[in-house]
């Protein structure tokens, strides 16, 4: 008759097929989620730019100061000089 | 009765074999993406059961127009970005010519009959006092939004609320992708810095 099998090995065998069972569903779980994950029902996208300050002066609204010769003002006296009468 | 050891590292080796099956079985499946619960039997009768998959994604999912402003020399009071092609305005200087707008691809196997998009800011939000920002939707496939069910053929102003521009879009490969194109106008009053806008689509049903 052949000899049973040890308590230990049966414990080693417990633990092997706890262990197996467990790696086994978290594999497929983490497979579901992926697969989750793909389907997805928004996606966003962006759009962008870096706006610098602008180049040049803007139209002519700008006010130009004109070189204008001062008008010459004052007084101008006539001394009107009767001619001698005869 | 008791069970000896012998038999019952025998019930466990079983135990162990039937798990492995079972999670490779389960693998083997999910990677048939959808395909689920083919059986046969002496009959020759084979059932598939095909599962539907509502999905959509960016395929473009970029515009940049890089760094660029106005130039008002010329009396230029605006800029015009465009990613349909049209040139960017005369009133434009450095920024990057764009020619490809964004691509939405339906990716399930499904036909979306609610296909939505906004925008998170608005032009005046995203540019400033007096800016224009635009999209404009057309088919990228033909046919892949027929008829009437496309909305916003034309330019018109962004919305920031979830906005129907898809009744019927299509998953046949070949007709499955919609092309959103932008239009942004810069007044020459925008202060200068970067700006960055995020459009969002959603399948609303």
């Amino acid at each position: 008759m052949q000899e049973d099998l040890s308590r230990k090995t049966v414990i080693v065998l417990v633990i092997l097929v706890a262990l197996v069972s467990f790696l086994g569903t978290w594999t497929v779980l983490t497979e579901v989620n992926k697969l989750t994950a793909q389907q997805k029902h928004t996606t966003t996208a962006t759009v962008k730019l870096n706006i610098q300050p602008p180049i040049g002066k803007l139209g002519a609204t700008q006010n130009k100061p004109l070189n204008v010769q001062p008008k010459a003002t004052g007084m101008a006296t006539f001394e009107i000089i009767k001619p001698p009468q005869n | 009765m008791d069970i000896s050891n012998r038999s019952l590292a025998l019930i466990l080796l079983v135990a162990l074999a039937v798990s492995l099956f079972g999670t490779f079985t389960a693998l083997n499946k999910i990677q048939k993406l959808g395909i689920t619960g083919a059986a046969t039997s002496d009959t020759g009768t084979a059932t598939l059961n095909i599962s539907t998959t509502q999905s959509i994604t960016f395929t473009t999912n970029s515009v940049d127009w890089g760094t660029g402003g106005i130039n008002t020399t010329a009396g230029y009071t605006t800029c015009d970005l465009y990613t349909d092609g049209t040139s960017n305005s005369a009133g434009c200087y450095g920024f990057n010519t764009v020619t490809q707008g964004l691509v939405i691809e339906n990716n399930g196997n499904q036909v979306i009959t609610n296909l939505a998009l906004r925008s998170n800011v608005s032009a005046t939000q995203f540019i400033g006092t007096g800016a224009v920002f635009e999209w404009k939707l057309s088919n990228n496939e033909a046919n892949s939004c027929p008829g009437g069910n496309l909305s916003d053929t034309t330019w018109t102003a962004v919305s920031t609320t979830d906005k129907t521009i898809c009744t019927y879009f299509d998953y046949v490969d070949s007709q499955d992708t919609l092309k959103v194109d932008l239009h942004v106008q810069i007044p020459y009053t925008a202060s200068s810095g970067i700006r960055q806008a995020k459009l969002t689509a959603t399948i609303l049903s």
